[in-house]
């Protein structure tokens, strides 16, 4: 009696699963409406920039002569060099490499990256793979943020990979390092408020600007890389660039900004 | 025979005496070692947790370097730090399991 | 006795003025106790606002063991803060802390 209604019972559960990530998404724009009333919720994708009128002065004088723009360059003239037997990265992405806003995407059992499907398509047509924090990853990417620019995050979490959505929530929620902060408390909790004179931005809108020039850093870098920075920061050990949990957060920021513009590359202080 | 086997006793006991004698010489140098080993397994563990914490390293890097420099004292004192450091973050990915769950938006 | 007694008379405010420079030293330092990241207090530059301002601190703390306790891990009392542990996680020695503490104290 109970295994003729296994099936009916499996497909409550998982409807319920997909609303979930739905049901967080719009848990996550209330949230920052809420918190930030004067400002429309799409505007935290500017970040800090979205929060500070002096910093976002100063910020778009910045972008007047945007720091990213060689690298945008050098990874179009990179995206147009074909492969060794000829093909290219054209025949892996549609639209001229306007397609960050599918990614990641979910395939093979694991969360597929924009770097990942770079590199997926190189081994595919006998290149080898690029080194995740490499300048022409950045660079491929930087071109492909730029191609993408103003289409609307539309990725979608299939059913079976709400387990590696699940795990990313995780990640952002649960405290870590010596100094005990997990990201939400940073992001969520304290949102706006400063760190000395730095400004906490909103995790909604996180995701959408990827690679970015960062002054701190002098070059362009990876979200992955941000992520480092920030686990140091509350002294954890960073995990490599593009290991499993930090695709799996990737996944979860990028799930619950769905229908965000992407406005990549971008300029930070 | 007999002899032999005195040869053979008196060879045993001296054995046993000369490596006791060197145990007691290393004492603590074996006490410094097993700690900083101690301290790398548990971090080893966080570390496949990913959830090892920056300090814990420079501590057992800092207990292996005042070792290989003959600082006992100074040796053991760090590893001690790292062990201490090494549990507080397995613990903190223990309470973690559960506790990540009441911070979400949507429970 | 009433020489001893005199001796700590005049020494223990100096020691207790160390303490609290210490303290401060401590309090200052971004790579420490990195108080200013989160709490305004006097003498500190560019502080953040996460937390509240360290002012009138024996009003707000009569007892000081209250406040080491605060320090030395705020989750005891309220367990989704975000101040860090800083005696539980191991970032300040006991002593250090007891600096800090006698420096915030006498704010």
């Amino acid at each position: 009696m109970f295994v003729r209604f296994l099936p009916v019972l499996f497909m409550i559960l998982s409807s319920a699963s997909m609303a979930d990530v739905e049901a967080d998404r719009e848990a996550f724009r209330a949230f920052y409406a809420k918190r930030f009333s004067s400002i429309p919720v799409e505007a935290h994708v500017d970040g800090v920039y979205a929060l500070d009128e002096a910093k976002r002065a100063q910020w778009l004088e910045m972008e007047e002569f945007p720091p990213y723009e060689f690298s945008v360059d050098d990874g179009e003239a990179l995206y147009d060099e074909p492969f060794t037997d000829g093909s290219g990265y054209g025949d892996c992405f549609a639209d001229g490499g306007a397609v960050k806003h599918l990614y990641p995407r979910f395939e093979g059992g694991e969360v597929v990256t924009m770097e990942v499907a770079v590199n997926q398509c190189r081994v595919q047509h006998g290149m080898e793979s690029l080194a995740y924090d490499s300048e022409e990853m950045m660079q491929l990417t930087s071109y492909i943020a730029y191609a993408s620019r103003d289409q609307l995050i539309d990725i979608k979490v299939p059913e079976d990979a709400l387990p590696a959505y699940e795990r990313g929530k995780q990640f952002y929620y649960s405290r870590r390092g010596q100094l005990n902060f997990s990201c939400s408390h940073c992001h969520m909790q304290i949102v706006g408020s400063q760190l000395r004179a730095e400004v906490l931005s909103a995790s909604y809108g996180h995701v959408t600007h990827w690679p970015t020039y960062r002054l701190k850093w002098q070059e362009v870098g990876s979200l992955h890389r941000r992520f480092a920075e920030c686990n140091g920061q509350v002294g954890a050990e960073a995990l490599p660039l593009q290991s499993q949990p930090y695709r799996e957060l990737e996944y979860f920021l990028t799930a619950i900004a769905r229908g965000l513009l992407l406005n990549g590359p971008a300029s930070r202080k | 025979m007999k002899k032999v086997m005195l040869t053979i006793l008196l060879g045993l006991s001296y054995t046993v005496l000369a490596d006791s004698a060197s145990k007691i010489d290393s004492a603590s140098k074996i006490d410094s070692a097993s700690i900083i080993d101690r301290a790398e397994k548990l971090n080893a563990e966080a570390r496949a947790r990913h959830n090892a914490w920056v300090p814990t390293q420079r501590f057992i890097d800092q207990a292996n370097s005042a070792l290989s420099s003959g600082d006992e004292e100074g040796a053991k004192a760090a590893a001690d730090k790292a062990v201490f450091l090494a549990e507080a973050s397995l613990k903190q990915a223990d309470v973690e399991q559960k506790t990540w769950k009441q911070r979400q938006l949507v429970k | 006795m009433k020489k001893v007694l005199f001796l700590l008379a005049v020494v223990s405010p100096i020691v207790m003025a160390d303490d609290i420079n210490k303290g401060r030293e401590l309090a200052f330092d971004r790579s420490r106790g990195n108080c200013l990241a989160c709490h305004m207090m006097e003498g500190g530059e560019m502080p953040g606002n996460v937390a509240p301002p360290l002012i009138a601190m024996k009003t707000r703390f009569p007892e000081r063991s209250v406040l080491r306790e605060q320090v030395w891990d705020a989750t005891i009392r309220n367990p989704e803060s975000v101040m860090p542990p800083y005696g539980r996680h191991g970032v300040l020695t006991e002593e250090e802390i007891d600096q800090v503490v006698d420096f915030v104290h006498s704010l």
